[in-house]
């Protein structure tokens, strides 16, 4: 090219110069774009996920309504805090009353079990008045039936469940004695329990706990009218309030030195699990009352001091305050989302407490520590999202953490050795025309997409080595031996041929000795596996270790997703060591070292930093990989190292579960948590591994090389 | 509001009925609502049925935020997901049931097992025992099989959490309790028949419509021990033990009327052509008496004179 002899016209070269600062600018706006939408994404992710660990909040009306006269005695009241029941059976509203339930007793004790199951009044003359409920919920007053609890004295205190084709209820009377009335849509029984109590609450399928001092008993009572003691257990002060939580199988006991303590049922339902676990007290004040809530299993505490706390069953206190200054409550309401608490006060007052704890399942120790959930007996890990409503919110990240690592780091074992074998070949050993020829036929795998790889995987490889485990164990052992051993015999063999003969026949040779080898294997393993292991590899693995085989595991997603991860890190791996400048091989390798001696001591440990890089860039890779996971694994949740067993990993319970979650709630909160975690370690690993890349190219710069 | 809701049926009358619907939801339902989608073309060839069909747990936040007024469900809304809708739409959603469909369990052809109880069933995919209180099962001789069957490990397969196949079988047949965390969660009720079929030692749940020659239907026993099939006349009478609806939901707000689009749809959905449909898909379809009452809760004409008669 010759330099044009004049200089452009000025026009030409004013435009020239304008279009070159445009070229600036829109690059300069793209690598901040880029930037901004990166950090973007951060902050996204962050703010989606704080309100998580936002502190719960209940909130006290400080300027209850003032109800009228009559709401003084209120032994029950609606919902909607409009409506409420008096001692002497009165249903009024504020403007006065609404009916009467005709009957000369009074009414002591009140229970509720939602808004599918009657309201039962507890009378003085030993009766029960049970309301029922029509199909939108509504009470239906004029038709309530009477049946008789106790023949001598008045009932003192009510607890009412949803039972088997109907309800179950216990009571109290004032001499501590108690019995009670299973109704199955036929009949309705009577269970009288010889047991002395001063506090009852009723649990799932007729368990029935009961308190007097320092003692707890626990019941079962049957729906033919049957019932037996099922355990007894000393608590360490006296028992002054009792509630089952949501679902029944949960027991809070608080006790007059304010303790607060959960039981819990063990998983046979025939008594408690081993250990009681304690709440952070209130204070040192009796509890006076425990309100289970319907969501979450969360529930309020109410102390003789007037103080007040709100507490989760597993993550424990989540608020403490002051409950407004009053008598303690007579009639309290809750509403269906377990939002609003209101409850009427000896005084007749009304007070109104709005809980806003949307997240309070959520804890560091839920998350990150092992809990004892309902029905079961040990400390576990586990993630399920609620699907039904009812459950006990089971979110720890844990076996997703794990399940993300393992298969990772399987992955890894795979395509490491594979991936840096291939680059070192290629690097050191190759000439220039053969590696430019293979590197991006091997860089061209990176274009299969991952869902075709899952697909196949999951599809027809991991059914394949189910029927032929052992055979490809084989495989992993008879091909790398096999490859060193033809290697060695080429070199044997060919030593005189190794000069007409181009290295990449070597390749070639190799191929037909290792398909050979990979038939010997898969066609010899049966015999192999009918002698040393009874014919049944995986039944010989269970009766020997205790290992389960699962079809969809972990050997299957290291394979997939090593074949994914191969192309990046040999690529990267291998830029690092042709990196490695010339002269310091050509030097080494003047100075009499062998090639092995020169790749060894000279050009491995000069490209070190490039090809830690490269594995690091490969995990990141494998930590985010979504669709080969879900294919290919079942999505088990485990918490097992076994190659042969399943798992769940971080991005692939993303793509199952982010469809269904409500925006904004728990589970999609979590779900962006899971999120935020990936990108923060595939943020840090990438940045480490550009780091180090960075450095090296310096250092190559100084050794005179040119990359 | 009301002037549109008046006008809009005569501009239908006037004018063929054009336009997209779009519906999220169960992929149990998904097949369905491509047929009933297809054959809604036939009848107005300027209407198109979406049908996005990733599992039940799907359609109540799309309705909820209004991404759809259709959503397809395998299972009825819970508290919390009806509540966030009433929270956001201001009224209660109307659930339509469109067919009736069994939780089928099923095992590779080659098994040789016939029958469960719901309290093996419990023992084969819970964690819990909150129904019954039989011990694990990790063995299929501990289903009574014999010979080399009797040491063989079982691999157990279900449906993702987002499936309402999942949140019912977990509701019914494990009585609320836990999923064991080994069974095998699959994105959708063919990869779940697909991945039985494949293996021998597999067991599996999903809905009706999938059988395939590779898997054997399970009988389950009702109360007195005896075995039932989940066949047409079994659904229909509940003796079948996991019997469901499935529902098409809509965001429709008490005292209006379908928009022409949606009543289009429900239209040939509950007529004897939709239902036909649905028993070719292998569901069973709405007894008449249940289809009369969907129809009159949309506000649609009755169907034809015997219909009505025997629904009065």
């Amino acid at each position: 090219m010759t330099e044009p002899s004049t200089a452009p016209p000025r026009s030409n070269r004013r435009l020239r110069q304008r279009l070159d600062r445009l070229a600036t600018g829109v690059i300069a706006a793209s690598g901040i774009g880029v930037v901004v939408a990166v950090l973007a994404i951060g902050v996204y992710l962050m703010l989606a996920v704080l309100p998580l660990f936002d502190d719960a909040e209940v909130n006290v009306d400080a300027a209850p309504s003032a109800a009228d006269e009559g709401a003084i005695h209120a032994v029950w009241l609606a919902e909607d805090g409009r409506r409420w029941l008096t001692r002497d059976g009165q249903l009024r509203d504020a403007e006065g009353e609404v009916a009467t339930l005709a009957t000369s007793a009074t009414i002591a004790a009140v229970a509720e079990a939602g808004d599918r199951q009657p309201l039962a009044l507890g009378l003085s003359n030993g009766e029960v008045r049970l309301v029922p409920r029509d199909d939108r919920g509504r009470l239906r007053w004029a038709q309530a039936s009477t049946m008789r609890l106790f023949e001598a004295r008045g009932v003192a205190a009510l607890t009412l469940r949803h039972a088997a084709q109907g309800w179950v209820l216990a009571g109290r009377d004032s001499q501590g004695e108690v019995a009670a009335l299973w109704h199955t849509g036929e009949a309705t029984r009577r269970i009288a329990v010889p047991e002395t109590a001063e506090h009852i609450a009723l649990g799932h399928a007729g368990r029935l706990a009961m308190t007097q001092g320092t003692q707890l008993t626990l019941w079962e009572l049957s729906p033919d009218g049957g019932g037996k003691a099922l355990a007894r257990t000393d608590t360490q002060a006296p028992t002054t309030a009792l509630s089952f939580l949501q679902g029944g199988r949960t027991l809070i006991v608080g006790d007059a030195g304010g303790g607060l303590h959960r039981w819990r049922l063990s998983p046979d339902d025939a008594g408690w699990q081993a250990a009681e676990t304690s709440y952070t007290a209130l204070g040192d004040s009796a509890i006076r009352r425990l309100i289970a809530l319907p969501r979450q299993r969360l529930w309020l505490a109410l102390d003789d001091s007037g103080r007040l706390g709100l507490y989760q069953s597993l993550s424990g206190q989540r608020w403490q305050g002051q409950a407004p200054e009053t008598t303690p409550p007579t009639a309290v309401s809750i509403n269906a989302q377990g939002t609003q608490v209101m409850w009427l006060d000896e005084a007749g007052t009304l007070q109104r407490l709005s809980i806003e704890a949307p997240h309070a399942a959520v804890s560091p120790a839920t998350l990150w520590m092992p809990q004892v959930y309902e029905g079961h007996s040990d400390a576990e890990w586990r993630w399920a999202a609620a699907v039904t409503g009812d459950e006990e919110p089971q979110y720890s990240l844990v076996p997703l953490a794990w399940g993300t690592l393992k298969a990772a780091a399987w992955a890894m074992v795979f395509a490491v050795p594979l991936a840096l074998g291939a680059a070192v070949h290629s690097a050191c050993y190759m000439s220039r025309r053969q590696r430019a020829r293979l590197k991006p036929a091997i860089e061209l795998m990176e274009a299969l997409p991952g869902v075709v790889i899952g697909f196949v995987a999951g599809l027809f490889v991991a059914p394949f080595v189910e029927r032929h485990l052992a055979g490809t164990l084989a495989l992993f052992v008879c091909v790398p031996l096999g490859s060193v051993a033809c290697g060695w015999l080429w070199r044997m063999l060919s030593r005189r041929w190794e000069l007409h003969l181009p290295p990449i026949s070597a390749g070639i040779g190799l191929m037909v000795p290792l398909a050979l080898l990979c038939w010997a294997a898969l066609s010899l393993s049966p015999w192999l596996e009918a002698w040393w292991f009874g014919g049944d590899l995986r039944a010989w693995m269970h009766q020997q270790w205790g290992w389960d085989y699962a079809q969809r595991n972990a050997l299957i997603v290291g394979m997939a997703m090593g074949l994914a991860i191969i192309p990046t890190l040999y690529s990267l791996a291998e830029e690092a060591l042709s990196g490695v400048p010339r002269p310091l091989a050509e030097g080494s390798l003047a100075l009499g070292a062998t090639r092995a001696q020169t790749l060894w001591r000279v050009q491995l440990p000069a490209a070190a930093p490039g090809i830690l890089s490269a594995v690091m860039i490969g995990a990141g890779r494998a930590v985010g990989e979504t669709m080969i996971v879900l294919m290919v694994t079942g999505n088990t949740p485990l918490m097992s190292p076994s190659l042969f067993e399943g798992l769940r990993s971080l991005a692939a319970n993303l793509a199952i579960e982010l469809p269904e979650a409500a925006v904004g709630g728990t589970h999609y909160r979590l779900l962006l948590l899971g999120a935020l975690l990936l990108f923060v370690f595939t943020f840090v690993v990438n940045t480490l591994a550009e780091m180090v890349r960075w450095r090296l190219k310096r250092r190559y710069r100084r050794y005179g090389g040119d990359a | 509001m009301t002037l549109g809701a008046l006008l809009l049926p005569m501009m239908a009358m006037a004018a063929p009925l054009s336009g997209t619907l779009g519906s999220v939801g169960s992929d149990t339902l998904g097949g369905l609502m491509t047929q009933w989608g297809e054959r809604l073309s036939a009848r107005h060839p300027e209407v198109r049925l979406q049908v996005q069909a990733s599992g039940s747990g799907t359609a109540p936040p799309a309705l909820a935020e209004g991404v759809t007024r259709i959503g397809a469900m395998s299972r009825p809304m819970t508290e919390a997901e009806r509540a966030d809708f009433i929270a956001r739409q201001g009224h209660p959603p109307v659930a339509v049931p469109v067919a009736l469909d069994a939780l089928t369990l099923f095992v590779h052809r080659d098994n040789p097992l016939t029958s469960l109880t719901l309290a093996q069933v419990e023992a084969l995919f819970a964690d819990t025992r909150f129904c019954d209180q039989a011990p694990a099962i990790r063995r299929w001789g501990a289903l009574g099989l014999d010979g080399d069957w009797a040491s063989r490990p079982v691999a157990r397969f279900g449906r993702n959490t987002a499936s309402g196949s999942h949140a019912l079988f977990k509701r019914e047949a494990l009585c609320g309790g836990n999923f064991r965390r080994d069974v095998n969660e699959l994105p959708g009720s063919s990869a779940v028949v697909a991945a039985v079929g494949r293996s021998r030692e597999a067991i599996g749940y999903a809905g009706l419509g999938y059988p395939t020659a590779m898997v054997k239907i399970l009988a389950l026993r009702d109360d007195q021990g005896t075995p039932r099939l989940p066949t047409h006349d079994n659904v229909v009478s509940g003796r079948y033990p996991l019997t469901r609806p499935l529902y098409i939901y809509v965001n429709l707000a008490p005292g209006e009327s379908l928009p022409p689009l949606e009543r289009a749809f429900f239209d040939l959905v509950l007529s004897p052509e939709g239902q036909a449909v649905v028993a070719r898909q292998g569901f069973v379809s709405l007894p008449e008496s249940r289809l009369a009452t969907a129809r009159r809760a949309l506000r649609l004409p009755p169907l034809a004179d015997v219909t009505q008669s025997s629904s009065n």
